[in-house]
């Protein structure tokens, strides 16, 4: 009676089966390991790679902070000093005012009084120095130009 | 931050009464010469305040932009005070 085929092929050459059967499950754990390994390792750089991204997001966050307190001191310091330039300015016109309200009335036959010329062009021309100051003058940290009035 | 023009901050200059008497006189009425000086001196106290404004927004572009750029307040910006 023969044997199939098939069990002769096996009794003969079952080593070399084995030997091929245990290639192929070699290659497939490694196959398994490398495809792990990549994913971690990608992983590993996502990881990184979203770090550095919160890092350069916090300094920046706090370099804008810091912009925006800057830009707020100045904007308090520019509101102090237009507040200071308008009681100034306030002052010297009621200053004028009074010093040419204070001129006496012309009587009839009298010459005309003059007008207080000179002290108006001082005053003006101390409120033109303090404008043109405010051109040149580095700005102003808060608190400065204790300048009162004329 | 891009630079700011310096068109955009140009302050201004006012120059100051010098005038000699030229000994023609006119008269003129205290109420209308007071409000002509007072007049005189608010405008040339806006221009104070114009100009106090263009250097302070000269300032906060050259300081948030060093700020922006360099994470530290340059030379003659007040440091944020948090």
């Amino acid at each position: 009676m023969m044997e199939s085929a098939f069990f002769v092929l096996l009794r003969r050459w079952w080593p070399a089966f084995a030997v091929l059967g245990l290639v192929f499950a070699g290659l497939a754990l490694a196959a398994h390991m490398f495809g792990k390994g990549e994913k971690a390792g990608a992983n590993k750089v996502t990881v990184q790679v979203q770090r550095d991204h919160a890092v350069a997001v916090a300094d920046a966050r706090t370099d804008e902070r810091a912009a925006v307190a800057a830009s707020s001191t100045i904007a308090t310091s520019v509101a102090q000093q237009t507040v200071a330039s308008a009681a100034v300015t306030h002052h010297i016109v009621e200053t004028l005012r009074n010093a040419i309200e204070s001129v006496p009335p012309a009587t009839p036959g009298d010459p005309m009084p003059s007008a207080p010329v000179d002290r108006v062009r001082d005053d003006v021309n101390a409120a033109i120095a303090r404008a043109n100051r405010a051109a040149a003058v580095a700005p102003a940290v808060a608190g400065a130009d204790p300048d009162g009035a004329s | 931050m891009p630079p700011l023009s310096p068109e955009l901050t140009r302050t201004e200059h006012l120059e100051p009464l010098s005038a000699a008497p030229a000994g023609k006189l006119i008269s003129i009425d205290t109420a209308v010469f007071a409000e002509l000086v007072a007049r005189l001196v608010e405008a040339v106290g806006a221009v104070e305040r114009g100009n106090q404004r263009a250097v302070g927004v000269a300032a906060e572009r050259r300081c948030t932009a060093a700020i922006l750029s360099t994470g530290k307040p340059p030379a003659g910006c007040t440091p944020a005070a948090q």
